[in-house]
This record gives structure tokens, sequence and C-alpha cells, in this order.
């Protein structure tokens, strides 16, 4: 017998249960193994002794105690112990501190950090024109815009942040190859009531390109053309939210070669596409001047991070300003601008996508 | 053998009787099932707690507990079962109750507290023995005793209800909740845990 089988029956032996032929057995292995020996020895003493403990009575007015209790007891004070039990349960210190300080993430840090994301998004300027990490940035413009802190109440900051996260899944995908034509009125921007924004700054256009620039529909021409194709390689992949970022990249990038070569194709000798262009800190200072003074802001994007372009900027401000924030871009750039749709009207609230652009030379 | 099955149906048989009476509202009934149980669950709950102070509290409360539930009483297991498991769940809640754990820290029963005569040993005395007995084995019950104390709840309330107050299996199992074969595993860990605690002594 193994001293691990011996262990097994040990708790019938002391009770007896044992058939006799392994009971022998056992008493054999009692004999040879000096550890179990001892064991059982303990065990002897245990019981011998245990047996012997004395038991305590209660006290004599133990039962007057009972009753007097109950009478005086009233089913309040019963309903607030109740109440106050779980101060009287025990939880360990650590447990109690670990907790807190998940709810105090949560409750607390996770909600500012919504409202504030701290990410490397493009730089935000403030108005005297210090560049400021944008999340930095963002914080007096909320305080010091009362119009614009009521619109941007709880449910407003929720729509910001599914349209961060939507972004970041299908914003890769929605996103024209740069280097091609204006952004113009996409039929999906429709559905998520971003409105799209080019911009080109005035002063920095060549003028032997002004010609160019005005054959717009042979630049729409290619843009769709350039659609088509990326249309056809996003449905190669079947779930083309799914498909890894790394993937999407090259079919943009794809897409953006098979863009370019078409586009060159169209414009032949004189044609000049205009580019996607990364803002300049002058235009961000000025951008963020003309939004500030429009109750709005400017809004960190998340996919950003991956995508290494840093032509657009997302912008977020009371539809009733829009139409200003138009007119005071056009002083400085030329704008182009999307067809109004009716559902980015319906909202309180416009969130415009800008895309910087320059000629592409 | 028989005869004890037999005075245990009495026994049974009494306290259905009792709490009939007790449901029609003879308040007499109450006490007499107070005056049968109390010494057996005093001293539960005197080994659970190990102290007397905290057992008349919890054996108190558990009686207040029946006596606010047993208007209820389904007649589903023996009244002393369903007793016994009312007591335990008390001390239970007692054991993890933070006055409890905070006088444990304050009165520990092996720490020497200071008197006005310097310090002094608070010993929970058992006078039921003869004196001739052995002074190791007398030391012997009280490690044991200790260990038992320190045990966690639920093997405690093993222990206690199986070695010292010899309930079989099944009743154990019937107030514990648990299966006889978890019972039994559950307080062979126990006991084996008591054997370490104790090694070297005795």
């Amino acid at each position: 017998m193994r001293c691990s089988v011996f262990k097994g029956l040990l708790q019938d032996y002391l009770n007896n249960e044992l058939d006799p032929k392994i009971k022998k057995q056992f008493q054999e292995h009692v004999n040879s193994c000096e550890k179990c020996a001892e064991a059982l020895q303990f065990y002897k003493s245990y019981f011998r002794e245990i047996g012997n403990i004395g038991t305590v009575d209660a006290p004599p007015d133990f039962l007057k105690n009972v009753k007097e209790r109950i009478r005086t007891r009233s089913p309040l004070n019963d309903f607030l112990k109740k109440l106050f039990l779980p101060f009287s349960l025990k939880i360990p210190l650590e447990l109690a501190g670990v907790t807190a300080l998940l709810l105090f993430i949560i409750l607390v840090i996770r909600p500012a950090l919504r409202r504030y994301p701290q990410e490397n998004g493009p730089l935000a300027l403030r108005d005297n024109g210090i560049a400021v990490p944008e999340s930095v940035a963002k914080m007096p413009a909320g305080k010091e815009l009362p119009a614009a802190g009521e619109a941007f109440d709880l449910k407003q900051r929720k729509d910001a942040s599914v349209l961060t996260t939507r972004d970041k899944l299908t914003g890769d995908l929605k996103k024209p190859a740069y280097g091609t034509a204006a952004v113009s009125a996409r039929p999906e921007s429709k559905d998520d009531g971003l409105i799209n924004v080019a911009i080109l700054p005035r002063d920095s256009r060549p003028a032997e390109d002004e010609a160019v620039l005005k054959s717009e529909d042979q630049e729409a021409d290619s843009f769709t053309r350039g659609m088509e194709v990326k249309e056809k390689s996003l449905k190669r992949s079947a779930s083309p939210v799914r498909a890894s970022e790394s993937k999407i990249m090259e079919e943009q990038a794809e897409t953006e070669q098979d863009m370019l070569s078409l586009s060159r194709k169209n414009e032949g000798k004189k044609m000049k596409a205009r580019q996607a262009a990364n803002f300049s800190t002058n235009d961000l200072v000025r951008i963020n001047a003309i939004v500030t003074n429009l109750k709005g802001r400017i809004l960190p994007r998340e996919y950003q991070k991956t995508v290494q372009n840093k032509s657009f900027i997302l912008i977020e401000m009371p539809m009733y300003n829009y139409r200003q924030f138009l007119e005071q871009l056009n002083k400085n750039y030329e704008v182009q601008k999307p067809e109004s749709s009716l559902s980015a009207q319906e909202r309180k609230k416009a969130r415009i996508q800008l895309q910087y652009q320059s000629i592409q030379k | 053998m028989n005869r004890e099955k037999r005075e245990e149906n009495r026994r049974t048989d009494e306290d259905l009787v009792l709490i009939r009476d007790f449901q029609k509202n003879r308040e007499d009934a109450f006490d007499r099932l107070v005056l049968k149980y109390q010494n057996r669950i005093f001293n539960l709950c005197y080994q659970f707690l190990g102290n007397h102070e905290d057992a008349d509290d919890c054996a108190q409360e558990s009686f207040i507990k029946v006596f606010r539930n047993l208007k209820g009483f389904q007649f589903r297991s023996s009244f002393s079962t369903w007793l016994y498991r009312i007591a335990v769940n008390t001390c239970k809640n007692k054991v993890n109750s933070l006055e409890y754990r905070q006088r444990r820290k304050t009165l520990d029963l092996d720490r020497p507290r200071e008197g006005p005569d310097g310090p002094v040993m608070i010993q929970v005395t058992d006078e039921r023995h003869s004196p001739q007995e052995s002074y190791e084995r007398k030391e012997l019950r009280e490690e044991i005793r200790k260990a038992i104390q320190s045990l966690p709840a639920k093997q405690k309330s093993m222990v206690i209800l199986r070695d010292l107050e010899g309930l079989s299996y099944e009743e154990i199992s019937r107030v514990t909740g648990l299966k006889t074969g978890t019972v039994k595993s559950k307080l062979a860990r126990a006991r084996e845990e008591l054997r370490k605690m104790l090694k070297g002594v005795g």
C-alpha cells in the first residue's frame, strides 16, 4: 500500500468503516511506514481528546434574555441592521481598494478622457498662436464657449466618440485617395452627417494652374473612375471593416496608384491635380481661430495615428455657424464644399471634415 | 442502537408538536424549544467563536431568528437541523463581521494582556475535568481547541459539527447543504489542517 492510498483510507479507518481485508493491509502499512504511523497516532489522540473537550452550558438567564431581546427589538431596528449589513461583511482591504480604484477609473477618468482624448493628433493652436497638443488646447476652448458648452452635452459628447470610433473602422476605407481631386459631396457623407470640405490656399496656387482648375468636370470624372476602381478592390475583401488595417492601407496604396495613373492619362500633358497636403502651422492657427470664434472646436481623429496623414481635420460647430464658417474660410482659401445635404442640416451641430489640398507639381 | 433511534424519533416528534403549538400562537411552546436546545446551541456558538460574550450574542440571535421564522416552518427538515443551520450561519456571519475581527485583533487569546498586576493571561478553562488528569492531556486539549478556533469558518463548522457536536455526515450535509461526499472530503482536509497545526504538540 502506498502512502497516498493510506491517506485516502485513513478517515474511513478511524470511522471503522474499512473492509476487514483492506484494514489488514492498512495496518501492515502502518507497521512499515513511520510517517503514516505518526499520522495515525495523531488522529488517535485527537479523537480521544476532542471527545473530552468539555461543553459549555448557556447562562441561566438565557431564555429571559432572548425574550427580552425579542420584545425590545423592533422590526425597524432589524431593517436598519439589514440596511447596513454590507458594511459588516468581510471585504479584504486590498479588494476594497482595487474596487474603489476601478470605480474611480470608470466613473471619473474615462468620461474625462472621452471628452478630452489624449492622442498624437494634429497640433491644435490657441488663439495666441502657441502650438499645444490638441487635447490640451480644447480645454480652455470648451470653457470659453458657453453656447458651445451647452451644445456639447453628454449626448453630443457620445456622438463625438461614436464618430471617432466609426471613423477608425470605416474612415480609412471611405477616404478617397490622396493626390487626386477634391472630396466633394461623397454619398456616404450624407449617412454619417459629416460634411466634407476641401480647401486650397489661394496664395499658394500657381497662376498657370488657374485654367486647369476650372475644368472641374474633368477632374470629377477622374475622381469617379478612381472611386470605381477603389470599390472593386474593396469588394475583393469579404468584410472590408474587419480586414486588417495593413491590408486596407495596401489596397489604398494600390488604388492610389491606379487613380494616379488614371488621372495622369486623363489629364494628358496639361492637367495637374490637386493633392492632399498636410496643414501647415499657420493654416491651423488660422482655422482654429475661425472655428473658435464660431463656437466650435477641432476634434482629434484617432485614425491619424496609423495613417500618419495630417491632411484632414474634423471640426465640430453649431450648425447655424456653418455658413459663416465657409464664408470666413473663403477669404483665405478656395473652398470646395458639398451640396448641402438634408440630413446634415437637420443636425444642431455641424461636423466638418476639412481636407487641405495643394496643387500637385 | 434501536433504542437511540427511538429516542431520537421521540424527540423529533416532540419538536413537531411544539412547533405546531407555536404556530397556534402558544408562546410557551417557544420557551420549551429554547430550554431544550439552548445548551447545545450555546456550546456550538462557543466552540465557533471562542468566548462567552459572542457565543451568548450569537445563540440569542439564532433563537430570535427561530422565533421570527418558526411560523413559516414547513417541516421539510427536522427542527434541530434547521436550528443548527441557523446557528452555524449566524456564527459565520459573526466571524466575518468587522466588529468581531477587530475585537479578535485586540483581544487575542494567546497574547498576554496588561492587567493592574502585570500581564494577565486570559484563560478559557474547562471546569468539567477532574484535577487528576495529566497536565499534558489538558494542554493538548487546549491546543486542539485553539487550532480549531483558527481554522477558516467553513472547515471550522465541519470539525465542530462532526467532532465536537457528533452529528452524522448526513445531518451535517443537511445543515450545510453540501453533499455527503463533499462533507467527508472537507472534513478530512480540515482535520489534516489541524494535524499540520498541531505537529510537535502532545
